[in-house]
């Protein structure tokens, strides 16, 4: 890439070597990879088919099933065994349809979370530092280390790397006091210089301690929020805790890709273009701005397990490529997963984020769950704190049955308990229709 | 058309009735009237679809291993929970899958370190299965009804002067159908530190029951009162006291740790549910509870106080029938037991109107004996009620009864 080129030029020029990249890896995986070979085959076309992104676009996309059908046989490279020590290995959080196991090598998952870390610049030093003192707060599947066990000891959860994986529950909102109580007293000891956790429960545990520690917080240190897209209400929580002066930044990422997206200074969420080759597709091209559009993408570094037009199943909206904080990479916002959108008459009534904007982040609101049982049947549960009085979740009843249509059969109810999914994550909008609909082949 | 093309504003017996294959059913060319619900309620086709389901697609085993289909089973089983937990205002880890009622409470009973100089109050209409497990192990008290067979809260109030150690409420009888005031006794019982235990066997098939309004400990109650399969019972607990619980089985599944010096008890409610538990019964007792949500509790507990008001006024007008009366403004579920003054076995009588008119009623001491015994001095015959039945088919019981008043 060359420096002295203006923003639009600067991303042509990285759309070029990009594409050089994308044939490299084809060429790589078609020698090397069987699945991928066999995939090019029934499609009728070799490495020197692909040309032109217009070519590129002729290869049928690979999706999560062919990458957990395959693995590790068919998926691995030729020349790596699964006990190669270079090796790390990922599983996903997902179960059933959505589970998947991935190994890579370390230095490129590395190195792809750098590139996209480059979008935050001041937080680079701290993200690289080694030995360091972060803290991992996520679902336990995410965790990526059994020692996650709620019943083990601070010793058995910290990471060579200085990376204190925090003790998790399946059931968030089950969680024991005592586990709890001993993340609050982990997390003083440990004075992290940095947060990697998922939003839901660090909000959660933010609650429990002002709640229950004598309106103690965790130390403030930067926070970057994975895993899962924070919701409104769980960011205010923790911005709240942490003030504005912390950073607080989203960042998307898949567990057999790494880092996809960071925030920057400026709140925009940017794609990272250098690691990978990326597609923003609409019913098969690329996207306008401010269309929906579902991530497409292609690895370039002739790892392990290349992904070539992979399929992810996460919607977005391109909505700038000049954002003022000065990074080429295009800016996004997350729509949710494909899965999670809730449909009415196999259209898209709303998507996650279209929920989250319509809730927002009221002060009186903790938590919520949307949930599409089927065509007309929905849930909205809701837990509130101390400063909720009567009435003031109407408008969000008012909105989903604007939204939705008057025919539904929505349950909506204040509780004190919503359950966590099986998988450990906290999804707040899901959907037994979206589901069916991703399944079934719907795309945008 | 069934209830999954509806929005249902009030209960259309008409629309439901197609969710249901047995009310088709004719015996002896008699149309189906079944009024036994208290026994067991009848299946809608979605509850028996889950069922199959999960046998002809799942199949597989629970918690136990990492393939495909075992972790698509654990997820739907686990799923089931957490619909119970919603359905009743409860954590998920305060819901554990037992065979039924009886279960549950045994379990409770059984796990509470109670001794028998340790009092219990127990209601006199109780079900056996909320009075044997308390006599078994404590000196149980019974709570003095009135003439009309209602709670005599002064009574109560009396009793808990002893400082029980347990408060077993029967939170609507299957004899009776009387609702108890559970929302005040539970208050008054905490005053005294009673842990509350309640059977909702008879009420949660026809109303929402919150545990953490109400303030109870231990809810118990079974799927099949509730259009679910039979085998498959709920046993809620607190968090604190389900872990001081001791579980009565042990085996697998339901430990962390097992080494030759011992073992490590896996977290609640995993600890209380050893062995292979009843998967498809889960699948079943989902599918039961999303039923009764898209009725709508509220429409649900309207059908059943007005059918329960119809069936008493209707017993009312018959001088021959001999009832448990009740006070004015009690909650009355659609349960009424009756017998004839004139005698006549209540087996005889329940076995002509099953073969005669095909009206299905039950016919005993409804496991309820010393009440039985206490109020009809013997056997009675018991029509219950639930949102599938019609003013219609009471109507139809009564015709019955006037025809065969006479011939005894």
């Amino acid at each position: 890439m060359n420096p002295g080129l203006k923003k639009e030029e600067q991303m042509n020029d990285q759309c070029k070597n990009n594409f050089i990249g994308v044939q490299k890896e084809i060429a790589y995986a078609y020698e090397k990879v069987t699945f991928f070979r066999k995939h090019m085959e029934e499609a009728k076309l070799t490495p020197g088919d692909i040309r032109s992104p217009e070519d590129f676009s002729r290869i049928p996309p690979t999706t999560k099933k062919h990458y957990r059908k395959n693995f590790p046989v068919e998926v691995l490279s030729q020349g790596y065994t699964l006990n190669d020590k270079r090796l790390v290995r990922f599983p996903s959080a997902g179960t059933t349809a959505e589970r998947l196991l991935t190994v890579e090598l370390g230095h490129i998952f590395m190195k792809r979370a750098i590139d996209s870390i480059s979008i935050y610049p001041s937080l680079c030093p701290a993200f690289i530092k080694y030995p360091r003192r972060h803290i991992r707060y996520a679902a336990p599947n995410c965790s990526d280390v059994e020692c996650a066990n709620p019943y083990s000891r601070m010793e058995d959860r910290l990471l060579s790397d200085g990376t204190l994986v925090l003790a998790v529950y399946h059931d968030l909102l089950t969680t024991p006091a005592q586990i709890l109580d001993q993340n609050a007293e982990e997390l003083e000891k440990h004075q992290p210089q940095m947060y990697f956790i998922d939003p839901t429960h660090f909000a959660f545990l933010i609650r429990y301690m002002k709640a229950y520690k004598n309106g103690q917080i965790p130390p403030p240190a930067p926070v970057l929020s994975s895993y899962t897209p924070c919701i409104k209400t769980s960011r205010r929580q923790i911005v709240d805790a942490f003030g504005i002066n912390v950073p607080f930044i989203e960042v998307v990422s898949m567990s057999e890709l790494g880092y996809i997206a960071v925030e920057c200074p400026l709140g925009g969420l940017h794609l990272n273009t250098k690691s990978y080759y990326i597609e923003l597709l609409c019913q098969g091209r690329p996207a306008e701005t401010g269309e929906l559009a579902e991530l497409y993408v292609t690895t370039l570094d002739n790892g392990c397990i290349p992904h070539i037009r992979y399929r992810t199943g996460d919607i977005y909206r391109l909505t700038r490529t000049d954002c003022p904080c000065g990074h080429h990479f295009p800016v996004i916002q997350i729509e949710g997963r494909l899965r999670n959108f809730l449909f009415r008459k196999n259209t898209i009534a709303l998507t996650p984020k279209g929920l989250d904007d319509l809730i927002g982040a009221p002060a009186w609101l903790d938590l919520y769950k949307m949930k599409q049982n089927d065509e007309n049947d929905f849930s909205f549960h809701y837990i509130v704190n101390e400063t909720y009085e009567k009435n003031m979740e109407n408008y969000i009843r008012d909105q989903l049955y604007q939204q939705l249509g008057t025919d539904i059969h929505l349950v909506f109810e204040k509780t004190n308990y919503i359950p966590t999914e099986r998988s450990g994550k906290f999804l707040s909008c899901i959907s037994k229709v979206g589901e069916k609909m991703y399944e079934e082949g719907f795309m945008l | 058309m069934s209830i999954d093309n509806q929005n249902l504003e009030c209960i259309d017996t008409t629309t439901i009735k197609e969710d249901f294959p047995i009310l088709s059913r004719i015996i002896d060319g008699n149309p189906l009237i079944y009024l036994d619900n208290a026994a067991t309620t009848l299946k809608p086709k979605q509850v028996i679809t889950e069922i199959t389901r999960y046998y002809a697609e799942i199949s597989a085993n629970i918690h136990r291993g990492k393939h495909y289909l075992s972790e698509e089973a654990s997820t739907d089983y686990e799923e089931g929970r957490y619909k119970v937990a919603q359905f009743i205002g409860s954590a998920g880890n305060e819901v554990v899958f037992v065979k039924n009622t009886t279960e549950a409470l045994n379990i409770v009973a059984g796990g509470l370190n109670i001794e028998k100089n340790d009092h219990v109050v127990v209601c006199t209409d109780s079900h056996h299965s909320n009075y044997l497990p308390w006599t078994k192990r404590a000196n149980t008290v019974l709570v003095r009804i009135d003439k009309h067979g209602y709670v005599d809260l002064n009574h109560y109030e009396e009793l808990l002067k002893l400082g029980p150690k347990v408060v077993a409420l029967t939170h609507c009888s299957n004899v009776s159908g009387l609702y108890l005031p559970v929302a005040e006794m539970t208050r008054m019982a905490k005053k005294v530190g009673a842990v509350v235990v309640l059977d909702a066997a008879q009420s949660i098939p026809h109303r929402r029951i919150n545990v953490g309004q109400l303030g109870i400990d231990f809810m118990a109650f079974s799927a099949h009162k509730m259009l679910g399969p039979t085998g498959i019972g709920i046993l809620f607990g607190r968090n604190s006291l389900l872990n001081e619980i001791s579980p009565v089985y042990l085996g697998g599944g339901m430990v962390d740790w097992v080494d030759i010096s011992g073992y490590q008890l896996r977290k609640i409610p995993h600890r209380f549910e050893a062995g292979t538990p009843h998967i498809s019964g889960v699948y079943g007792l989902t599918a039961a509870i999303k039923y009764l949500e898209k009725i709508g509790f509220e429409n649900l507990k309207t059908h059943d106080l007005e059918l329960g008001r119809l069936l008493f006024s209707e017993a009312n007008k018959r001088d021959y029938l001999e009832v448990v009366t009740a006070g004015e403004n009690i909650e009355r579920s659609a349960i009424l037991s009756f017998k004839l003054k004139k005698g006549g076995d209540v087996g005889n009588i329940a076995r002509m109107l099953s073969d005669s008119y095909g009206i299905m009623c039950r016919s005993g001491h409804m496991c309820s004996q010393p009440y039985v015994d206490y109020f009809f001095n013997g056997q009675v015959i018991r029509a219950s009620c639930y949102f599938y039945n019609t003013k219609q088919n009471i109507m139809e019981l009564f015709r019955a009864l006037d025809e065969l008043e006479h011939v005894f």
